[in-house]
């Protein structure tokens, strides 16, 4: 039975300050969630398999055995092997870094920006929101392959130039430099979905009581967006982030088909579902492992950031 | 929102109840004579001088015929088509064409010399920038007028000797003149229709507009087998036979639907569906699953075609001979090809496709890596090192880069070297790069025009447009222009030989394989003959159902 | 409201001017010229067909010419496709996308929402972890996965024509399928967690507290709240739905606007690209006003109120 005093604004505002405790709370409640706590194992254990694994014995990823080509898995090829005769396994995680990097720069960068420029726009609203929301539109509308298209013809080059990126890139695809491009590029439009969602919630709750509240006590504006109104909608934040993922790694298979993102001979396990897919009828062990790879990925990730925003919710332990 | 939801199960179910037992959609085509044919993407246009992609020329070639056309089973023999007969002199530079009495348009106006002489002027001039009209260059004074050099057609090699005789004169020696006018450039158009829509308030000459409504259902006339019935952009194109065709007799199919399917995994399942009886290519995985699972829909026919790597002989190392041979000597194509491409392509060791009886190329190259690690080390870079980093440029597609990745590690373990990158592009950018010659090294295929060597040996030389790689030898040019006056077949197979024997050493060009037409062909279709330009004329081919 | 809706429609101009000006000069921008082709085209011929389309007059001549197609609605003949204008094109195109974007509309509401709701009020139990899972799977297979499934099925059960648009009365079920999978996923996951959000409102614990029954919590109380967040995807999502998907129309063999949208873009073919731009602009403005209308329908605030 919630108690009706305990609900009053200034109460709320005061949990939401206590910053550190109420980290170490959620990290409590998170430690409880079985689900959460399983899918945080098994995520970090995907990231360390994709960045220690190919340290421990598996094939080169782009060295081609034509003779054994379009394999089942087998000894040979844990994961079987796919059209040059390339190990699965390895092009999994070998592209299981550029994914995972990839998926995880953009979507930071797209939260970042998606989430404050939302969350203005929805605070301040008025002549500002029109503006910052018709701005959206725009970059909305513009073709993104055209976009990908001139910025991979003109500055593909210039950076394939720059000797330092070439030196790190023997080292790890992860410095290929189109991926910077590619940071870029995609940055450039998964913000823009996050931004209307936060902003269409931002309007529901700045018109509540607890706002006005902040405001009466004096707060200033960049306060009470990022402590106070930012705080309540972490869960489609969270939720969104996680959808942001997946979303990011495919669009990234879409690119690399466009010559920006991930180079041949390398591999990414978007590009490795979409060829998968092309073959699924003929060869379909191509199509099921980087899928299995992905969604375990997704699915850990997702439900981690569920627990995650049960652990933030302020509100949910006393329910 | 519900109605409709249970309204679309309800749509379902029924479905599912009435299509158990219902005929495919290929055996009720077959059934009503429609030939339902996979055909790429989707068409440029429908006129003659405007377009240049296979599958476009496919359409036409129902619609249009020319001179002379596509014999059924043999693509080095001629039928005739407009003209019953022709004959040449004894040089082969002037050559007559007696027209039959009965070639009409699809309204009925006969067809006439006059009519070729209006498309030809049009398909030539500048104005009318048509992308293919180079194929004219045979006639005299075709290349002048079309570059604006010369300005009245009269002096372009073609006139009307009377209303049944057309004469053709050419600029050089050529005794394949009449396979050349099989090319979908060489076709007629009907003048009358060409004018009215292309009348303008801009000034220019109805000919030579661009965008007209002339092609459309309705307004389109044209002199082949078949009429266009309907054009529904990235749906279909439906040509129905042509009443007034002087062979219509003979026409069996009722129709034929030309699908645009420019996705080939899409394509091949709309074949498994039993939407079309022909598809235009096939996925290299799929291959061997109809070998196995389903071989009698597998058509693996020769193709006059070379697949090669371009070299821009400005850039080091590539300006070095030693490396290009290298290079070339390293590549194991008989692995490329069984393993890779999958269709039965033939692995090239030289860059002409073999015609029968009328070219054998010379066969230089080898998979020698031995020699290759040789001359590598001869050119300066013993193991790979030191060479330089140089990029592979390919267009965005699946098979270009599994070939691509191939040979890049081919290179790599044979040769040692590292530094060669592979550089997808998409397809326009990859053109300009191409074209402007921005590349180190680049993927590029061409495919026959008319069966003769030249149609592939013509780009090589000094100047022209698709020779793109900085190669130029005086010897070489002189070969070809001394072929041409050749007194005989033998004679002229010789100079050409030596001909390709220069390029085979010099190799601006590094070849990969020669071309196979993979596709899947139903057992439905007769008449379906493996033919080495892949121009099967519509008229003689029928649907039975087994 | 009549006011709102102008000062809206006069933003919207705005925006298409924005979004066409800015398309225009990013085409001059790509390296590329749209008659080029896989046999090169001589310089001469290459020169005369720029001539043709006016493309070797100076850039401001040629944007002005586009801007005044642009503001007489009628985009002039398109490169590729030699036979049409770029309003035919379109007016071919979209009722074949706006068709299949409808129905997977549909069924992802149909499928989203109810599993979004179910799961977030049976929140961390197994019916919840089992729907969430379900809408994960429908997240991780793109539809460049779950269209050539569903499409090689249909090639087995022989219920539906696998692909092709030769009997558009069956064959808009499997794309608007796939994509109503897809979409469903996302809505599935934004009402639930929207739900969750709102279902802890102080105003939602008051509604309880008031004795008022648990279906009229949830569908009476929570659910427009909770669709809040929803709304904020459904604007963009919708006209991505219903502006076409190339990988749909690729995988099906669909002719609708998507393929148009790649196909400009991929022959740099400038008057059909500002077509299909403006097309996708006006679709957006569209949905994206809409959605506002609904956010503003949606706000908990006056419900609150009269709750307290």
């Amino acid at each position: 039975m919630p108690n009706p005093a305990m609900d009053t604004p200034t109460t709320r505002l005061e949990e939401i300050e206590q910053g550190t405790s109420l980290g170490k709370d959620a990290w409590l409640r998170l430690k409880k969630n079985k689900l959460a706590m399983a899918s945080l194992f098994i995520f970090v254990f995907i990231v360390l398999l994709c960045f220690i694994g190919p340290f421990f014995g598996v094939q080169h990823p782009t060295t081609t055995h034509l003779d054994a080509k379009s394999q089942p898995p087998s000894k040979d090829f844990l994961l079987g092997s796919e059209h040059l005769g390339r190990d699965i396994l390895s092009r999994i995680l070998y592209g299981g870094q550029v994914s995972l990097i990839v998926g995880f720069i953009a979507t930071f960068v797209s939260l970042i920006i998606g989430v404050s420029y939302g969350a203005v726009a929805g605070y301040i609203g008025g002549r500002t929101d029109v503006i910052m929301m018709r701005i959206v539109d725009v970059l909305y509308a513009l073709p993104f392959m055209l976009i990908v298209i001139i910025l991979t013809a003109s500055f593909s080059e210039a950076l394939q130039d720059i000797e330092f990126l070439h030196a790190m890139k023997e080292k790890s695809i992860v410095f290929e430099p189109d991926l910077l491009l590619l940071f870029f590029a995609i940055g450039f439009v998964e913000w823009l979905t996050m931004a209307r969602i936060v902003r269409s919630q931002i309007i529901t709750l700045k018109k509540q009581e607890f706002v006005d509240a902040a405001v009466s006590l004096g707060l200033s504006h960049k306060r009470i967006i990022f402590r106070h109104l930012i705080p309540n909608v972490f869960g489609s934040i969270i939720v969104y982030t996680t959808l942001t993922v997946p979303s990011v790694m495919r669009l990234e298979a879409v690119l690399s088909f466009l010559g920006l993102g991930v180079k041949p001979p390398n591999s990414s396990w978007g590009s490795l579902i979409k060829e998968g897919a092309d073959r699924m009828y003929s060869d379909p062990w191509l199509l099921v492992f980087p899928a299995l790879f992905f969604s375990l990925t997704i699915f850990s990730l997702n439900f981690l950031g569920d627990g995650l925003r049960d652990a933030l919710d302020p509100k949910t332990s006393k329910d | 929102m519900m109605p409709r939801i249970k309204a679309g199960l309800l749509l379902v179910i029924t479905l599912a109840l009435v299509s158990c037992g219902r005929e495919s959609r290929v055996d009720w085509a077959t059934r009503n004579k429609i030939l339902m044919v996979g055909n790429g993407s989707e068409p440029k246009a429908l006129d003659p001088h405007l377009v240049s992609s296979v599958g476009d020329s496919n359409i036409l070639r129902a619609l249009f015929e020319g001179l002379v056309t596509y014999h059924p089973t043999d693509d080095s023999k001629n039928a005739p088509g407009v003209a019953e007969r022709w004959e040449s002199n004894d040089d082969y530079t002037v050559w007559t064409f007696y027209f039959r009495d009965d070639a009409k348009w699809s309204n009925g106006d006969p067809v006439t010399p006059e009519d070729f002489l209006y498309a030809y002027e049009r398909i030539l001039s500048p104005d009318m920038a048509s992308p293919y009209a180079s194929m004219l260059y045979f006639l005299k004074n075709a290349k002048a007028f079309n570059e604006e050099k010369l300005s009245d057609f009269s002096q372009v090699g073609v006139k009307a000797l009377d209303n049944r005789t057309l004469q053709c004169t050419l600029r050089q020696p050529t005794a394949f003149f009449p396979q050349v006018v099989k090319h979908g450039t060489w076709y007629p158009v009907h003048p009358p229709t060409i004018e009215k829509f292309g009348q303008n308030d801009a000034g220019l000459k109805p000919m030579t507009m661009q965008f007209t409504l002339w092609q459309r259902p309705g307004n389109h006339v044209s002199n082949g087998a078949f009429q266009l019935k309907s054009w529904q952009i990235n749906k279909s194109v439906v040509v129905e036979p042509n009443p007034y065709y002087w062979d219509a007799d003979i026409v069996k199919l009722k129709e034929i639907r030309f699908f645009p399917l420019p996705n080939e995994f899409t394509e091949e399942r709309a074949y498994r569906d039993g939407q079309v009886h022909y598809t235009y290519t096939m996925p290299p995985n799929m291959i061997d699953w109809y070998r196995k699972n389903d071989p009698k829909h597998l058509r693996l026919d020769p193709y006059a075609g070379v697949y090669y790597y371009k070299c821009n002989l400005n850039v080091p190392p590539l300006d070095n001979v030693k490396v290009r041979q290298a290079l070339a000597y390293a590549i194991d194509r008989k692995k490329i090809v069984e393993n890779v491409t999958l269709g039965g392509q033939a692995p090239t060791y030289a860059f002409v496709p073999p015609i029968e009886g009328l070219y054998a190329s010379p066969q230089l190259v080898k998979y020698d890596p031995d020699k290759a690690r040789q001359l590598l080390a001869e050119a300066g870079y013993p193991g790979g090192k030191g060479f330089p980093r140089i990029d592979l440029l390919f267009n965005t597609q699946d098979t270009h880069r599994a070939i691509a990745e191939t040979i890049q590690d081919m290179w790599k373990k044979e040769l040692g070297i590292t530094g060669i990158g592979l550089l997808n592009q998409e397809w326009k950018v990859y053109l300009s790069t191409l074209h402007d010659m921005r590349y180190e090294m680049a993927r590029h295929a061409w495919i026959g025009d008319y069966v003769d060597p030249t149609t592939f040996l013509d780009m090589l030389r000094t100047g022209d447009s698709n020779n793109e790689t900085g190669w130029s030898s005086p010897e070489y040019d002189q070969l070809l222009s001394d072929a041409a006056l050749a007194p005989t077949a033998e004679a002229r197979q010789k100079i050409l030989q030596e001909a390709e024997t220069i390029v085979m050493t010099e190799l601006p060009f590094i070849p990969i394989y020669w071309y196979t037409r993979t596709t899947l062909v139903h057992p439905h279709i007769q008449n379906w003959e493996p033919l080495l330009l892949d121009n099967h004329p519509y008229k003689h081919v029928d649907l039975l159902a087994d | 409201m009549a006011r709102f809706i102008i000062s809206r429609f006069l933003q919207a101009i705005l925006v298409l001017f924005s979004v066409l000006t800015i398309t225009f000069f990013l085409t001059r921008l790509a390296p590329g010229n749209p008659f080029q082709e896989d046999k090169a085209i001589p310089k001469h011929i290459l020169a005369k067909m720029d001539a043709y389309w006016g493309r070797d007059q100076p850039v401001m001549v040629q944007y002005g010419k586009q801007m005044w197609n642009f503001a007489t609605l009628n985009f002039g003949p398109s490169f590729g496709n030699k036979g049409f204008t770029v309003n035919e094109v379109i007016s071919m195109a979209f009722p074949v996308s706006f068709m299949i974007g409808l129905s997977g509309l549909l069924f992802a509401l149909a499928i989203g929402i109810p599993i979004g709701i179910l799961s977030a009020v049976k929140r961390n139990t197994g019916v919840d972890y089992s729907l969430m899972s379900f809408a994960l799977v429908g997240i991780c297979l793109p539809t460049f996965v779950i269209g050539p499934l569903l499409s090689i099925a249909m090639i087995k059960l022989g219920w539906l024509p696998a692909l092709g648009w030769e009997t558009p009365w069956v064959n808009w079920i499997l794309p608007g399928l796939t994509l109503g999978l897809f979409y469903g996923a996302y809505f599935a996951r934004l009402t639930r967690a929207g739900m969750l959000e709102t279902l802890s409102q102080d105003y939602i614990r008051t509604a309880r507290s008031k004795g008022v029954s648990e279906t009229r919590v949830v569908l009476g109380h929570a659910l427009k709240g909770g669709l809040v967040p929803v709304v904020g995807f459904v604007g963009p999502a919708v006209a991505a739905l219903i502006g076409g998907s190339f990988v749909m129309e690729s995988v099906f063999q669909l002719p609708g606007l998507g393929t148009h949208f790649i196909r400009a873009v991929t022959n740099r073919d400038t008057p059909l690209l500002l077509g299909c731009v403006a097309t996708f602009g006006v679709l957006i403005l569209i949905t994206n006003f809409l959605s506002d209308i609904l956010l503003a329908w949606l706000n908990p605030r006056h419900q609150s109120a009269s709750d307290a």
